[in-house]
């Protein structure tokens, strides 16, 4: 070759397009019959131009950041390639109604030989948006209605308005999101809600109305989230025949918490996963931004799937999680954590395990839990787990021996159904052991449905 | 609980006896109750001490949501929780004690229409006072009402209850009246009770009643409570024989007593406390 090339240049953002070495291509034009197949892998191009069309209120910036990388494409395959991927973060920002990617030689005069130009075709959505679910929890169902708009000023923010009627609880909300331009992992939104759940294990009523700000980001492999929220909790009875304890926790409190929690998940499915590892840890400071409930609550979650012969999977889990209390003030029962039902501990009733009074469960301080199972669409568990309250002035010594003495444990088989990438369901017939004084079982069959098993 | 459940369970529960520890929950005695609250549950101290049921009193922030009506005070006993003194009367009657089974219909009749009125003129004008009026408003009630919370929920607790309780006054078409009005309410309402009571010791004569807890009740609590201005108080002392009256039940059921929960003390710190 020897001549030089003169290349255009559009205007790029910071990391501009790579400049092939002249040497490479000297190397590259062959007449074999198999150069048809170099020609399409190992041919040299250059991404000359990124045309988009569709954008209408979406600002240039945000979508600069998405298909950057398009312009590092070195040949074909890496140019359709980092395509799809730019489609896949374009489609992730929740703006897009369709991508659609085209991908052509560069026409016209300052066209190169070797040169692509790579078309966007996007359409966006609608400034209003109206949606409508069902989603599935653990032992819950909800219908869920929604109005959304997206893309609000350009830049992939979002309002969404929702209103949720469950088994459970019945809940409306108004959130903003938004997403750091070219970091859609980061993000933060401010959420206004009110949600009003009955909880019959405890004879409880809980109307919560509250509004949080919540920042996610990433570190490395871990996702992490900060977060503020002040919550007036309104608690009462559920029935005239609600335990005297229970009634005792009805009124009003304010709680102003800050929290933080961290997630790796390396499972390859939250459903039912076939390998990975999924570690959860989360920690709430209240009462020292307000309200007047003081708190400090870990809790953490670990789950650890392997696949064994014969395609099935062996899981283990392990759960657990301490309230501490802080100044003379008890815990409020809207804090406290529960243990039991066919999503924890199978074989006990929802809810069910641990402190009680007169058939209303209170909840407890501090509780662990763990798992066993085999999972081939039939399956075999162990589960055990304890939930109680500590006395915080002994020593950790004793609150692992309180934590030790009173195990709940219960062991089975049943049936494992997968609905889409939503929920699981199961059917299991369980053997409840431990059984203390004051919790309810549910041996014999029993189902569940949800999203977090363990 | 189906209704024939509910009938067992009380049915059941008057078999057994006043049990030592009953309990009877208002609102904070110093910084919190009010004064219609604390007329309602002095005129149920009254009664079960004129029954001569031993109860000790239980000051909770929360005790107006605790109440299975919304209404303090109640009473926990055994297992059963009962609030108002018109069901407490029912309750206590279940259980064989009673102060009006001397009387005959035509005086249970006369006994009801009193305590009625007392419910309908003094009570509500007692709510119209620490609710309607701004100044009262303002510079006791809401302050009182929200104390045990932290802000911004003592201020939306206490504007919530205001709006209720200012759409029940509209509901019994007393929001329109002034507080001349209503202060000319409660001296008729006043002399009704003093021509009644007259120069007996009690309404009916020679035993106390439901009814002298209830007149007790509002009465003293009136008497004994400072407000901005003392034009309610000073209705209720134009009429000696009710000042009398109070003070004659005040020293036979409540002085001698070494509990907390005595009237006369509990009233006094109120009245100290309403100073702001």
């Amino acid at each position: 070759m020897g001549t030089v090339h003169a290349r255009s240049l559009e205007p790029l953002p910071a990391s501009g397009p790579d400049f092939g070495a002249l040497g490479e291509e000297a190397e590259l034009v062959e007449v074999e019959p198999e150069a048809k197949q170099e020609i399409l892998e190992n041919k040299d191009v250059v991404v000359q131009h990124v045309h988009f069309d569709g954008l209408g209120r979406t600002r240039d910036d945000i979508i600069m950041y998405e298909i950057a990388d398009v312009f590092k494409a070195k040949n074909l395959i890496d140019v359709m390639r980092k395509s799809h991927e730019a489609r896949e973060k374009l489609l992730r920002l929740g703006i897009f109604r369709q991508v659609e990617v085209l991908i052509d030689t560069c026409q016209g005069d300052d066209a190169l030989p070797n040169g692509l130009d790579v078309t966007f075709e996007v359409t966006e959505l609608r400034r209003l948006t109206g949606s409508y679910n069902t989603m599935v929890g653990n032992n819950e169902g909800s219908m869920v209605l929604g109005l959304k708009f997206p893309n609000l000023l350009g830049r992939a923010e979002k309002v969404t308005f929702q209103f949720s009627y469950g088994t459970k609880e019945t809940s409306y909300g108004l959130s903003f999101f938004k997403p750091q331009p070219g970091n859609f992992e980061r993000n933060f939104s401010v959420n206004l809600y009110k949600v009003t759940g009955q909880f019959p294990w405890s004879s409880l009523r809980e109307t919560d109305r509250g509004i949080s700000t919540e920042f996610n980001f990433p570190i490395w492999k871990t996702n992490h989230t900060l977060k503020w929220e002040g919550v007036w909790r309104e608690l009462g009875c559920l029935a005239r025949t609600a335990s005297f304890s229970v009634r005792e926790e009805s009124g009003h409190s304010l709680k102003s918490s800050i929290s933080h929690a961290m997630v790796i998940d390396s499972r390859n499915s939250s459903i039912l996963p076939k390998r990975g590892a999924l570690l959860k840890i989360n920690q709430e400071l209240a009462g020292y931004t307000g309200g007047d409930v003081s708190f400090l609550k870990e809790d953490f979650e670990f789950q650890l799937n392997k696949q064994l012969l014969w395609d099935s999977v062996f899981s283990a889990s392990l759960w657990g999680g301490m309230l501490v209390p802080i100044g003379d003030k008890p815990s409020s029962i809207a804090d406290r954590f529960y243990l039991g039902g066919p999503t924890s501990v199978r074989g006990f009733s929802m809810y069910s395990i641990g402190p009680q009074s007169d058939g209303d469960y209170l909840g407890g301080e501090a509780y662990w839990a763990g798992g066993f199972g085999d999972l081939f669409r039939t399956h075999f568990f162990l589960n055990a787990g304890n939930l109680c309250n500590l006395n915080y002035g002994d020593g950790p010594k004793a609150h692992l021996q309180k934590l030790a003495e009173y195990i709940r444990w219960s062991y089975g088989a049943g049936i494992v159904l997968r609905l889409g990438n939503i929920a699981r369901l199961e059917l299991n017939y369980c053997f409840p052991m431990g059984v203390q004084s004051g919790d309810r079982i549910c041996d014999g069959v029993q189902f569940g449905a949800g999203i977090r098993f363990l | 609980m189906s209704l024939v459940a509910e009938a067992f369970m009380n049915q059941l529960a008057a078999a057994e006896p006043w049990p030592e520890n009953a309990a009877l929950y208002q609102q904070l005695k110093e910084d919190q109750i009010l004064l219609s609250d604390n007329a309602a549950s002095l005129a149920v101290q009254a009664f079960l001490q004129m029954c001569n049921l031993p109860v000790r009193v239980v000051c909770r922030a929360n005790a107006e949501y605790m109440s299975p009506s919304g209404k303090v005070p109640f009473i926990h006993v055994g297992n059963q929780v009962v609030s108002e003194l018109g069901p407490i009367v029912q309750f206590v009657k279940a259980k064989g004690h009673s102060l009006s089974d001397g009387l005959d219909e035509v005086q249970k009749a006369e006994m009801k229409a009193y305590m009625e009125l007392v419910n309908n003129m003094l009570l509500t004008a007692e709510l119209y006072l620490q609710w309607c009026d701004d100044v009262t408003v303002e510079e006791i009630t809401h302050p009182r009402y929200g104390s045990p919370y932290p802000w911004p929920l003592n201020r939306i607790l206490s504007y919530q209850k205001q709006w209720e309780i200012r759409r029940k006054m509209k509901a019994i078409g007393w929001a329109g009246k002034s507080l001349e009005q209503v202060l000319e309410d409660v001296d008729q309402c006043c002399q009704a009770l003093s021509q009644r009571l007259g120069t007996q010791p009690y309404f009916f004569n020679k035993q106390p009643t439901e009814l002298d807890a209830l007149v007790f009740g509002h009465l003293f609590t009136i008497l004994t409570t400072q407000l901005i201005t003392d034009e309610l108080s000073e209705k209720v002392k134009n009429y000696g024989n009710l000042t009398a009256f109070c003070r004659r039940i005040e020293q036979q059921y409540f002085e001698g007593h070494d509990k907390d929960g005595s009237a006369a003390a509990s009233a006094r710190s109120a009245k100290r406390s309403l100073l702001r």
